[in-house]
């Protein structure tokens, strides 16, 4: 089994979409797919249609990984599931702050799901905390979107020394371009200075699509309404990375 | 939208045998949710087994509907893929496939056996969200509706549901696939199966009744092959099991020759194997172009150039010996000569000349066993590595009259020790047989480089086959002596002697001396 996140420090650059339509593509290749929705927003839960349970359970969350069995739900697609997100789960971060070796809760409860699923997919929330930790911890591979602008590449770089200043991996972080708009010139600058920047940085780019936005008129992945589209295309590619450097 | 038929290991089955013409969408209401009826479609629901039903035998199920292929037992969808159904196992694409179907059916040709005209309609329902939270497959036949229930995870109430729903229709659960439940109603629909009517062994029976009977019965199990050697002449087993019928009557009636008239054993012998001799050929070459493969395998492969045009030559002579081998099965010829060796046996049920025929069953075959055993001793000890090829061929002659005489007589002896012995001997005689089968094939290509066309590369090739034959004749040789020596120790004379001493006086020094 492989974790990959898909993280920013920062929000809106398109880390849902990417999180759902790599669960996507994972499930359509056989892989055994969890997506674990773990921002109190909720999104990725949305475009899957499927809702939480009304009670709080943010406390029970990191015990054991017997607690989130209960809440997982089947999407509409073979070889697919979720476990959506609660809107209690903004106290993570407390939750988190009670509890022994604090920094390693997530990586140890998603061990449990070694048995039944090949790949689980966190989409995180848009924050540097405790949580943020646990992931960096719990990963494999942290999938970072960036737009092409001072301000993503100035959070990237704040993401990487943190990396650094806690001796974390940070061969872990894999970015990529997202919500790219090639006719910016902006953009073009900027992605080729990430270009050089990060080594690590992946060759497959998002572009800014309204195909990608439908996402939330439709609630579901690409795959589903936009085949064979040009960000459905870019998508795959990205997959087709992804999939790479989780091997 | 469901592209294709799902059937996942967790699904629940439920069936409603009506014969009314039902529309689901119209009568089914599960309160609270959304009803999406994927369109009506039809499909021909098509079981497939071999001529011997080794799949229905074994309680599978191999089907094809609505563009799938799916391999099941009674109560679990083993397999499924949207590849088409090949004639034979060796032709399925995915290797699986191919491992399962082999140890299904052998080389056995798979056919279509039952249609069943079907009705799919697939379910979803669905939540104020347009979430999917339960999903059925309803195959629906003229003798009833199948459903196979699949839950969505995190939704059971929804699941339950739906099932609860159906029940109130008149569904009633049930643990078989919809391949094992619908074959169940239609069961009248199938070819019957051929069980080779089976002679019973009773240790106090009269053997030359016995005898009689069994020949009877096994020249039967030859005769219902003989349509398939005229109809399908790609499945090879017919041909296989017809001949294997005739040789095994021949060898009975050689193993019991003390029952029949002296010199009247020799006769029918003699009928029989002229009855079989027209078989031949087409056996040979069936072997031949099923073994293909393994020949390519045996050379190397700058050698194997020639190889294309001798098994050309092969399929001619295969085409043409079938036809006579046709022409021959249906002659009024064969017809007359084959029922005049049934009427003989019938005769010599009535009649039962000798002496020896009327003893017991149980005293003949002991006695029989252990005349063979001690010949096969005999034969066994003097051979050494200068030994000639024939002395062996006596050898390998007399262990597989052993082998028959065992498998013939095996309901009268306790099952366990049996198989002890069949075991040790089995391993003896796959060295001689291989030994066998190289010479032989050897000897064949030899015949065949004699009348084939001076082509270079041709008899480069099947002079390096014959070569590598040799080879492989001369390996096994050398383990003869080393097979008996293991077959032959005092372990298997003790269990020879406590199988087939029990009632007659034949003391242990007898048998190994």
């Amino acid at each position: 089994m492989k974790v990959l996140a898909c993280y920013s420090m920062k929000g809106g650059v398109g880390k849902t979409a990417t999180a759902v339509n790599m669960a996507w593509f994972a499930s359509q290749a056989g892989l055994k797919t969890l997506l674990v929705d773990m921002d109190p927003q909720g999104a990725s839960s949305f475009y899957f249609r499927v809702k939480a349970k009304k009670k709080d359970w943010n406390q029970r969350f990191f015990e054991t990984y017997k607690n989130l069995l209960s809440h997982i739900k089947g999407s509409d697609y073979k070889n697919l599931d979720v476990l959506p997100a609660h809107l209690s789960f903004r106290h993570f971060d407390v939750n988190l702050s009670n509890m022994s070796k604090a920094q390693q809760r997530l990586a140890k409860i998603l061990k449990g799901f070694k048995k039944e699923y090949d790949l689980v997919i966190l989409d995180c929330p848009p924050t540097i905390s405790m949580l943020s930790e646990n992931v960096f911890r719990a990963a494999d591979v942290i999938l970072v979107p960036v737009i092409p602008t001072t301000l993503s590449e100035r959070t990237l770089a704040q993401v990487e020394s943190f990396f650094n200043d806690n001796k974390l991996p940070a061969k872990r972080l894999v970015p990529f371009l997202s919500m790219m708009q090639r006719q910016k010139h902006m953009h073009s600058d900027a992605a080729g200075r990430l270009k050089k920047q990060y080594k690590r940085l992946l060759k497959s780019r998002i572009p800014f699509s309204a195909d990608i936005e439908k996402m939330g008129e439709h609630r579901a992945p690409v795959g589903e309404f936009a085949k064979n589209r040009p960000a459905f295309i870019s998508y795959r590619n990205l997959w087709n990375e992804v999939k790479a450097s989780l091997e | 939208m469901i592209s294709k038929l799902n059937f996942n290991s967790d699904s629940e089955y439920l069936f409603w045998q009506t014969n009314a013409q039902t529309d689901l969408a119209t009568i089914l209401n599960v309160a609270k949710y959304q009803h999406d009826w994927m369109p009506q479609s039809s499909s021909l629901l098509l079981f497939y087994d071999d001529f011997d039903q080794h799949l229905r035998l074994a309680e599978q199920y191999l089907v094809r509907i609505a563009g799938q292929t799916l391999l099941t037992s009674q109560t679990q969808i083993l397999k499924q893929s949207d590849k088409p159904v090949p004639g034979f196992a060796t032709e399925f694409e995915q290797d699986d496939w191919r491992t399962a179907m082999s140890e299904l059916i052998g080389l056995r040709k798979l056919e279509n056996q039952l249609r069943i005209k079907t009705d799919i309609q697939q379910l979803e329902l669905r939540d104020d969200e347009h979430k999917c939270v339960a999903r059925a497959v309803f195959i629906l036949t003229e003798r009833g509706i199948y459903a196979s229930l699949e839950p969505v995870r995190g939704y059971a109430k929804a699941h339950k549901q739906l099932y609860t729903s159906l029940s109130k229709l008149g569904f009633t659960g049930t643990e078989l696939t919809f391949t094992a439940r619908l074959l169940e109603l239609h069961k009248e629909q199938l070819p019957e199966t051929v069980t080779p009517a089976t002679v019973k062994i009773k240790p106090d029976d009269v053997i030359g009744d016995t005898v009689c009977k069994m020949c009877i019965s096994m020249i039967d199990t030859a005769r219902s092959h003989e349509n398939g050697v005229l109809t399908k002449s790609q499945d090879t087993e017919f041909l296989h099991d017809y001949r294997v019928s005739l040789r095994k009557t021949r060898s009975l009636v050689s193993l019991m020759k003390s029952i029949f008239p002296a010199d009247a054993h020799q006769q029918i012998k003699q009928k029989l194997a002229e009855i079989m001799r027209p078989t031949n050929a087409a056996r040979d070459l069936d072997v031949y172009l099923l073994e293909q493969a393994d020949y390519e395998q045996m050379l190397p492969e700058e050698l194997r150039a020639g190889l294309p045009a001798m098994f050309n030559d092969f399929k001619k002579q295969h085409i043409k010996a079938y036809q006579e081998l046709n022409a021959w099965l249906s002659s009024s010829a064969y017809g007359k000569e084959i029922e005049n060796c049934q009427a003989w046996f019938a005769h010599m049920l009535e009649n039962n000349a000798t002496p020896q025929a009327q003893q017991p069953v149980l005293a003949a075959v002991n006695q029989s066993v252990l005349k063979k055993y001690r010949k096969i001793l005999k034969l066994g000890r003097i051979i050494h590595p200068e030994t000639p090829d024939e002395q062996v061929h006596d050898l390998r002659l007399e262990c597989k009259k052993f082998r028959y005489l065992l498998d013939f007589f095996a309901p009268l002896y306790p099952k366990a020790e049996l198989s002890k012995l069949m075991k040790k001997l089995k391993k003896m005689q796959n060295t001689l047989g291989a030994f066998n089968d190289y010479s032989v094939q050897q000897e064949a290509l030899h015949d065949y480089l004699n009348t084939a066309r001076p082509n270079k590369k041709l008899h480069m090739s099947v002079g390096a086959l014959i070569l590598v034959l040799a080879q492989k004749q001369t390996e096994q040789r050398q383990q003869v002596e080393q097979k008996f020596a293991e077959f032959a120790q005092p372990a298997t004379s003790d269990l020879v002697q406590s199988l087939f001493s029990l009632t007659t006086t034949t003391s242990k020094k007898e048998i190994t001396a």
